[in-house]
């Protein structure tokens, strides 16, 4: 009766279009006063104020911060140039320059979207210059930009790490292989794709309008303007590994950095830019922390109902093969992904499924990695994919034409997930290295 | 409406510039005198449980939050859509009414209206204020709205 309530209001709400931390919230308050022998409303209460005890979410704020002052201080075209200069000159190059500028910017940002803007803004209108057809450009912006989630920092890493308790040092590690991994899949499809279809293409651009011409600029003066932005990760990642803070404070300190940066070196960042940076990343932040305060009242609930115990004996029932198991749960969330956007799927799944994929024989650290890769699939699927969103609004190509285009790119997503969920050696023997 | 966006912008804008400093200052501190500091983490989590309660409502001005809209998109009607909106208006306001009123009473009993924090002995009824005040904000919003697409509609 309880898990029928909470579910029956919490979907009602999220098709009519209630924001999910509202739908949450309400499901949990319904269900609150309508079901008797619900726990009582304190439930409720103490969940509105419990982001107060919750020092690793902290993080979440400063991560979004650090990737936003960096977009606007001219770091992200500055990696965006770098890129260019190593392998923008050999066949479909504007597409490997899309694919690791990417990977640059993820390393300095935890989120996919922004990560899509960031490199599109620069890219796609460059691309389109050179004769790459507009839908491949948008589509494959959209891909590459799911490997910000997953080469740290990562803010649904993050979230997932708090909702699940599993250290979030270690998830930034588990998610560097997949990341690397979607990369270069993604530049296998490119090849193949540029070198049937695209013959037009100029392979030797003579000169982008922003960018300098190859043959007036040295590789190390690309390089040394560039210089700042790609220390970034290595400050973050350097200083959570090497034991010299947690990553809240690394969050903190990129920053820190990103201010210094963007001030004091490249001069891109005035007072005024910053004061409206800061109210954005707040909002931005908050829309996210909705979803995490509902969704401990919401949590508790779910295991008192003992829902994930069902859903692990349905599962069950069906098979007791771990590896049936766990391409169901790949499936389910496959699902969920194309529908709800990823921090409210990974909130809402994690109490759920956790416990039925550790009954499987999975570490949560692992099953942390294949949800979000699974989710990051979701971003670029419709009918709800927020980097098509972002994708289609930066190329002025409808999310239709570019849904088409990214089918090739999704045989690559797939591949990787299925390393993932079944080959989890390939990224926790990372793990053990550095964690 | 004006100066209430830019009061609740300048408090978004103070609390996540403290929470910056204040975890800097903690790394600090840790680094220079060896010894982290209590007052500097709680005072952090304090502002950043405003600053969430801030953004919420400052997210309600655009309407910016994240939603998924269902069935919402089959109906193009602009009768149809006033009739969600104004469904999810009414329906909001009522959850957050009852959160802010539940919040209200829970922050007035005794034993948490006299409560203090554990290292600044802050009184613990500024937590249970930034729901109140995330509460109240948004729902001006959703009323304001609401009244502004009427407003249009007719």
């Amino acid at each position: 009766m309880l898990s029928l309530t909470l579910f029956g209001v919490l979907f009602a709400a999220l098709m009519l279009n209630f924001p999910v931390a509202i739908a949450l919230g309400g499901s949990v308050m319904v269900a609150i006063l309508t079901v008797p022998g619900a726990p009582s409303i304190n439930t409720l209460v103490s969940s509105t104020i419990s982001l107060s005890d919750s020092f690793p979410l902290i993080a979440v704020p400063l991560f979004v911060l650090a990737g936003d002052i960096m977009q606007t201080g001219g770091l992200s075209r500055r990696l965006v140039d770098l890129a260019y200069f190593m392998v923008g000159k050999v066949r479909a190059g504007m597409a490997y320059v899309n694919i690791l500028a990417s990977m640059f910017f993820a390393a300095i940002s935890g989120s996919s979207p922004a990560t899509v803007a960031a490199v599109g803004s620069n890219l796609i209108p460059q691309m389109q210059r050179l004769g790459y057809p507009r839908d491949f450009s948008a589509a494959l912006t959209a891909s590459s930009g799911m490997i910000g989630v997953l080469i740290p920092p990562s803010i649904p890493l993050i979230v997932y790490g708090v909702s699940a308790n599993v250290s979030i040092g270690a998830l930034f590690i588990a998610g560097i292989v997949p990341g690397l991994l979607l990369g270069l899949f993604f530049a296998i499809t490119s090849f193949l794709l540029v070198g049937r279809s695209m013959q037009e293409i100029q392979e030797q651009p003579d000169e982008l309008p922003g960018m300098d011409a190859p043959e007036t600029v040295s590789f190390l003066l690309v390089l040394r303007r560039a210089f700042w932005a790609i220390l970034t990760p290595i400050i973050i990642l350097g200083g959570i590994y090497g034991g010299i803070f947690t990553p809240t404070e690394a969050g903190a300190i990129a920053v820190l950095y990103a201010i210094v940066v963007s001030t004091l070196i490249y001069r891109e960042l005035s007072f005024r830019e910053l004061y409206d940076v800061l109210f954005s990343s707040a909002k931005v932040s908050a829309r996210i922390l909705a979803l995490v305060l509902f969704s401990i009242a919401f949590g508790r609930l779910v295991t008192i109902a003992e829902i994930p115990q069902q859903i692990a004996m349905s599962l069950q029932s069906l098979s007791d093969n771990p590896i049936i198991i766990i391409a169901m749960l790949n499936l389910m969330l496959l699902i969920v992904g194309m529908f709800l956007e990823t921090i409210s799927a990974i909130i809402i799944l994690t109490p759920i499924l956790l416990p039925v994929a550790v009954a499987a024989g999975m570490d949560p650290l692992v099953f942390g990695v294949m949800m979000t890769v699974n989710l990051a699939i979701g971003f670029c699927t419709p009918p709800l994919g927020v980097n098509l969103f972002v994708a289609s609004s930066i190329s002025h190509i409808s999310v239709n034409k570019i849904s088409r285009a990214i089918l090739p790119f999704v045989v690559g997503m797939l591949i990787v997930l299925l390393i993932t969920s079944y080959f989890p050696q390939s990224f926790l023997f990372l793990v053990d290295l550095i964690g | 409406m004006h100066y209430i966006n830019k009061i609740e912008k300048l408090f978004c804008v103070i609390s996540i510039s403290a929470i910056v400093v204040f975890v800097l200052s903690q790394i600090f501190m840790r680094y220079v005198t060896g010894s982290s500091l209590a007052w500097s983490e709680e005072l952090t989590s304090w502002f950043f449980l405003w600053m969430a309660w801030l953004g919420i409502s400052a997210n309600f001005v655009k309407n910016e939050h994240i939603s998924v809209g269902g069935i919402t998109y089959l109906f193009k009607q602009p009768g149809a859509q006033a009739f969600f909106r104004l469904l999810v208006t009414i329906g909001s306001l009522l959850f957050l009414g009852f959160l802010a009123y539940i919040t209200y009473k829970t922050m007035m009993k005794p034993f948490i209206w006299k409560q203090s924090s554990i290292v600044l002995g802050l009184p613990v009824y500024i937590l249970y204020l930034s729901v109140l005040f995330g509460c109240v904000l948004s729902m001006i919003r959703l009323i304001f709205n609401e009244i502004q697409s009427l407003k249009t509609a007719e």
